[in-house]
């Protein structure tokens, strides 16, 4: 898999609803097992999905901005229908069928259940 | 930069291209189209995708960069990934040539370039781009004069 079969797919949640698209993918940095020499193995935390069809958040789905703020008031506005998705709740991924076009991520749970971006950023701010 | 970074109060503050644990990462943001550059600050190539290894029991872990127009095709959408990816198959040296690929253990940082070690002799990623300076550029009239 790569990380362009995630990158602009279509998310389907439980039920087959269409939730939106694929904007970014975060990614985290997990201590490797011991006597492994790479040090850390980064691994996908989780999607940010934009609901709406131009989504693309502008680049302000990344972190939160905090200011000044003109700019944070932006970025919540661009991002205020976007949704988190955790890893834990994509059940699986279907490539495109033909190159180019979008594939689809399968999620575990109903889309009315995900998160607000904006609000997983305020849980992103207190995490390490 | 890292989107965050550890209270550094009382204690080192890891560098802005250190690798540690806990580190996250916008894939759109701080990895894709990022210079690679090697120990010496030269580049290398850019990202232009992931290699994820689905692990069963967790998240996808990134096991390579991957580099080069097979790997950018895929990201363009439409038709312009359909025309890249077909120039890159007729152009492509080898039989089904996949996108070249670096091991992501090599990436020792990740800041405003995403920095690996390579040994010397391994500097070269893109196979296309060295069959065009040995086959093509090289031919042409003055390529021998050409600086640097």
């Amino acid at each position: 898999m790569r990380l362009a079969d995630l990158m602009g797919a279509l998310v389907d949640d439980r039920d087959g609803q269409e939730v939106g698209h694929v904007s970014d993918v975060r990614l985290r940095e997990h201590p490797a097992p011991d006597g492994d020499p790479t040090g850390t193995l980064l691994k996908v935390e989780g999607l940010v999905v934009a609901t709406r069809a131009r989504g693309r958040l502008i680049a302000y789905d990344h972190r939160p901005v905090d200011g000044p703020w003109p700019l944070a008031r932006l970025a919540r506005r661009a991002a205020r229908d976007a949704r988190w998705v955790p890893w834990s709740a994509v059940a699986g991924h279907e490539p495109p069928d033909r190159l180019g076009e979008p594939g689809t991520v399968r999620l575990t749970v109903p889309g009315a259940e995900l998160d607000l971006l904006t609000d997983a950023h305020d849980a992103w701010n207190f995490t390490k | 930069m890292p989107d965050e970074e550890a209270d550094g109060r009382g204690k080192t503050r890891p560098g802005p291209e250190e690798r540690w644990a806990g580190r996250a990462y916008s894939a759109r943001f701080h990895l894709l189209d990022r210079q690679v550059v090697d120990g010496h600050d030269r580049p290398v190539c850019k990202v232009d995708d992931l290699e994820l290894e689905p692990d069963p029991g967790g998240p996808p872990r990134v096991t390579a960069v991957l580099v080069g127009p097979a790997a950018l095709a895929p990201r363009l959408g439409g038709k312009a990934a359909r025309w890249l990816a077909a120039v890159q198959r007729r152009l492509s040296v080898g039989e089904g040539e996949g996108p070249a690929r670096l091991d992501f253990g090599r990436v020792s940082g990740i800041g405003a370039v995403v920095r690996v070690d390579l040994p010397e002799e391994n500097i070269e990623v893109h196979a296309l781009e060295d069959w065009m300076r040995e086959n093509v550029v090289g031919r042409l009239p003055g390529a021998g004069h050409a600086s640097g």
